[in-house]
């Protein structure tokens, strides 16, 4: 993509129906290659903010622009079509529980109209990566919340996605899981991937270099700002 | 291993939607082609007796004093015999007549000196009204009091049988289609209505409605073609078990005339695919627009 900013958020307002903002007069740039931990209360907005990130919904007042391109106004194919360079990490997981665990990572390729043969080999390379040789062929209930958050983060990745989301991805696993899920988004980040996961409450992880925007009641609070 | 085979199972657990698929088709199908051949043979029997009455005519002489009826039908058999669209003229005899005449009168009581009308059987080539109309004037000339009788009543009955039946043939695997169409449709919706979190997840991970309702061709294809297939050589292996029963009924052996339905059976197959494939297109692209709407 031409641009280094991977999303650029200006003045962007959103709210349900007549109901009061939920997002207000955000501004946020993400660069490329960086990696930002959103924090903020159950509440604050940072599903929503994910869900505008992810174009599943459109800013009510504001610009988006999405690899340099505007989306705010964007047709729905369109905002299907961009959301194939985004991966995300859905905070409920959303596996798909008659698929094994190759056939939900390799979803995204096969979605993409791409054949087996061409992505076996990068879908066989993340399971190893993530861990999951042995449980290749297992469906989803019968893995662990470990594993299923490991197999979501690899079907993310899967499409080498230019900017990768994710929701709470350590809020259901216990403490020792989530270091360990971190340190994968730390290592798709030092392969370029732009990184930008929501968490009310950040884990301490000394070898990733994030940024940490908080969010409160619909407000972005950038570092070295202050909320008004 | 089952991880090297292809990822195309997006929407739900494909055993059972297939199975109840391929026995709903097949039986749809067999249903159809079962009605559609047996029409198309009575429609054939049909036509066979409509050919065989058009081709007899008969000419009927009364009795008239100081005519002898038997010279006068064999003068009328000559005449009639002169003209080129009879191949045959025969006159009865007074037995084959007090045959013909039993259910109305009681021929044992009627004396030899009772005299009967004469009765000449004719063999046409064509049937023509206005053809056999100068021929009853050709005759009349020579033989007057000759009276021309044709079949037409039972000819009527016979076109208005036909009509029917061929309305019976195609409409019946007509409405069966449209329940088809209806149970489709329906089954379609209902599936798509049980998948909506995974819809929703495909449409999240990129996928566009085409591409989903791709998947769900996909599915609806192999089991509707299997089905239909079979359901036709079902109904072909029927048709030839029944003109092999030796049943000794004229109608029921027409069934050893593949020629009569088998090409029409043949399209089965090929409309209830075309019907299932239109149906579900439908279907899918209106639940998928649905959930995209919600």
């Amino acid at each position: 993509m031409p641009t280094s900013d991977v999303l650029r958020l200006e003045n962007v307002n959103v709210r349900y129906g007549d109901s009061a903002e939920v997002l207000r007069e955000v501004n946020f740039t993400v660069p490329r290659g960086s990696f930002h931990f959103i924090v903020g209360a159950s509440g604050a907005g940072k599903s929503t903010l994910l869900k505008l990130l992810f174009l599943s919904l459109r800013p009510s007042d504001g610009e988006m622009f999405l690899f340099g391109q505007p989306v705010h106004n964007a047709w729905r194919s369109r905002r299907v079509l961009l959301r194939r360079h985004i991966g995300m990490v859905f905070q409920d997981v959303r596996l798909i529980d008659h698929m094994s665990v190759y056939e939900n990572i390799a979803l995204p390729r096969a979605i993409a109209g791409e054949r087996e043969r061409d992505y076996r080999s990068d879908v066989r390379a993340l399971i190893n990566w993530t861990g999951l040789e042995t449980r290749i062929d297992a469906y989803p209930p019968t893995l662990s919340d470990g594993e299923r958050q490991r197999v979501a983060i690899a079907r993310a990745v899967v499409a080498r996605p230019i900017l990768l989301l994710a929701d709470e991805p350590t809020g259901n696993v216990d403490g020792k899981v989530g270091s360990l899920l971190l340190q994968l988004f730390a290592e798709l980040n030092r392969l370029g991937t732009t990184v930008l996961i929501t968490t009310h409450n950040p884990v301490e992880q000394d070898d990733i270099d994030a940024q940490l925007v908080r969010l409160e009641r619909g407000r972005l609070i950038l570092p070295g700002t202050e909320a008004p | 291993m089952r991880s090297a085979r292809l990822t195309k199972q997006w929407l739900l657990p494909a055993r059972a939607s297939s199975i109840l698929l391929f026995f709903a088709v097949g039986t749809m199908c067999y249903l159809a082609a079962i009605s559609l051949g047996t029409g198309l043979l009575l429609v054939h029997a049909v036509d066979g007796w409509t050919q065989e009455i058009s081709s007899r005519a008969s000419l009927r002489i009364d009795v008239l004093e100081g005519r002898d009826t038997q010279i006068a039908a064999q003068q009328a058999a000559r005449a009639a015999e002169r003209n080129p669209n009879v191949i045959r003229a025969a006159p009865l005899s007074r037995e084959e007549i007090e045959a013909i005449l039993e259910p109305w009168l009681d021929t044992e009581e009627l004396g030899e000196e009772f005299e009967l009308p004469a009765i000449v059987n004719l063999r046409l080539r064509v049937y023509d009204k206005q053809v056999l109309g100068n021929l009853v004037n050709e005759i009349q000339r020579q033989v007057p009091g000759v009276v021309l009788e044709t079949h037409d009543a039972w000819r009527e009955r016979l076109e208005q049988t036909r009509r029917w039946t061929l309305a019976v043939a195609f409409g019946v695997p007509g409405l069966i289609a449209a329940v088809a169409i209806t149970v489709m449709l329906l089954a379609t919706h209902v599936v798509f209505t049980g998948n909506r979190p995974v819809i929703e997840l495909l449409h999240l991970l990129g996928a566009r409605n085409g591409d989903i309702a791709r998947a769900g061709r996909k599915r609806t294809f192999v089991p509707c073609l299997c089905a239909s297939v079979l359901a036709t050589l079902l109904a072909l292996a029927t048709f030839e078990a029944v003109a092999r029963a030796d049943t000794g009924h004229p109608l029921l052996e027409t069934a050893a005339n593949r020629e009569i339905y088998a090409g029409w059976l043949a399209l089965v197959p090929v409309a209830s695919i075309l019907i299932a494939r239109i149906s579900v297109r439908i279907a899918l692209i209106r639940s998928l627009a649905r959930l995209s709407r919600t």
